[in-house]
């Protein structure tokens, strides 16, 4: 059996000019930077109740930042896109930690090269069933503003846009035990213009959230794997993402399309994920060649 | 098995545990790198600044090797200033792009109206740009106008 990633174009052409293009933009890049936030994420034990988060200006300038916290969990829609609203009052029926976490400072400025550690106080109901429950942490920097320059003659027009640029991560409130557990659909294919998407819905089970990595692949009649997914997801409610792949990278023909969801994650320390068994789902599909 | 072999083994072990101990704690930063600039407008003539032009805007996202994290720009219709009517800003199905090192190279465009799912790549790092059109009738009046928009990269989970 023979293993092979579905090939990616580039060219040493390409990487050149990509490093010369960012030699020329880190002259620029000082001017205005945002502030560093770590870690991703954040857990509390609802016991201990305290948690921090860290800031850093790397800049040279003087960065305004404000912490505020907002509900939000992944969703797609109908053709898979996924998406995080972002709600400052939750849904009832929700796990949310939004309306009992509180961030100090939520208002500061960080000097440059300053750090600034930002921590939270959970005061959960004191019938608050176990389980785990989340919030996003949406940090602000204002310093980070671009001009928008139209215009630089004195008789002409001139426009500034200023951007606000939002750091949003997560913060989860963990108590008593907490389980969860993932249930993959049959994944269905589809063509959209010069892509094959893969759907596949995924339901989570237990008391918290399912964090992971979807993996996906074709294999053919032959025993070749061409795997072409690999990504770190949340899971809190039930979802059904897509995924594209370049129609040009698969041989048309017949293969057995697996998706499997395991507990194991780059970007998260593994002891801060709750564990599940792996769950896997196949079914046989048919990729059209090129039209 | 040698020693020469379990020491292989052992550095082999520390380097991959130091990998992955070093993408679990990357932490997710936005840079702005360049701001957006159409260069000198005409009253009268409308100015299509594409996200791989040089006027762009530049964004620079770090964050965890292959984490995800989405993106949702927060744009104004028009921006205010001394003269009576605004300065239209239109943004399209193409006005923004997102590549590994600039757009222009292996750049994806995207809607930036809609939230974007971006996936980084193994360096942890991508470029957004942005552009955008500015409808400048005859009878824009002469002055500086301002707006607000907003940049908000959530990673999942």
């Amino acid at each position: 059996m023979t293993v092979r990633r579905v090939p990616r174009v580039r060219s040493a052409l390409a990487r050149l000019m990509a490093c010369l293009s960012l030699a020329t933009v880190a002259t620029s890049r000082a001017a205005a930077q945002g502030v560093t936030v770590s870690p991703p994420v954040v857990v509390i034990d609802a016991r201990t109740r305290t948690g921090q988060l860290d800031l850093f200006n790397p800049g040279r300038e003087p960065v305004e930042v404000a912490v505020v916290l907002r509900y939000g969990i992944p969703a797609t829609d109908s053709l898979g896109n996924v998406f995080v609203p972002l709600d400052s009052a939750p849904p009832a029926n929700r796990r949310a930690a939004t309306a009992w976490v509180e961030a100090f400072p939520r208002r500061t400025t960080i000097l440059p090269g300053a750090r600034q550690t930002v921590r939270f106080l959970a005061r959960p109901p004191a019938d608050l069933a176990d389980g785990e429950y989340s919030t996003r942490v949406v940090t602000s920097s204002k310093s980070a503003a671009i001009p928008l320059s139209v215009g630089d003659s004195a008789s002409g027009i001139s426009a500034r846009l200023n951007v606000e640029v939002h750091t949003v991560t997560t913060l989860l409130v963990r108590k008593g035990a907490v389980q969860t557990s993932l249930e993959l659909g049959t994944p269905r294919l589809s063509v959209r213009n010069d892509s094959l998407l893969v759907q596949v819905r995924a339901v989570p089970g237990g008391t918290a959230a399912w964090l992971g990595t979807l993996r996906g692949s074709f294999i053919s009649e032959q025993g070749r794997i061409f795997d072409f997914l690999e990504r770190p997801i949340g899971i809190y409610e039930a979802i059904e993402p897509s995924f594209a792949i370049a129609r040009g990278a698969l041989p048309p023909g017949r293969y057995r399309l697996v998706v499997t969801g395991r507990v194991d994650r780059l970007d998260v320390p593994r002891g801060l994920l709750t564990p599940a068994p792996e769950a896997r789902v196949e079914t046989v599909v048919e990729v059209p060649g090129q039209p | 098995m040698s020693l020469r072999t379990v020491l292989f083994a052992f550095v082999l072990a520390a380097r991959c545990a130091s990998a992955q101990s070093a993408a679990a704690t990357t932490p997710l930063r936005v840079n702005v790198l360049r701001s957006f600039d159409a260069g000198r407008l005409l009253a009268g003539v409308d100015d299509v600044r594409g996200a791989s032009d040089g006027g762009a805007a530049l964004f620079e996202v770090i964050g965890p090797p292959n984490g995800v994290v989405v993106i949702t720009f927060t744009l104004p219709g028009a921006m205010r200033g001394d003269a009576a009517s605004p300065l239209v800003l239109d943004f399209g199905p193409s006005s923004a792009e997102v590549a590994e090192s600039l757009p222009g190279v292996g750049a994806r465009a995207f809607d930036p109206r809609q939230p974007y799912t971006l996936q980084l790549p193994a360096s942890g790092r991508a470029i957004v740009a942005l552009g955008a059109s500015l409808r400048v009738p005859r009878a824009q009046g002469v002055g500086r106008y301002a707006g607000a928009a907003t940049l908000s990269v959530r990673q999942l989970p």
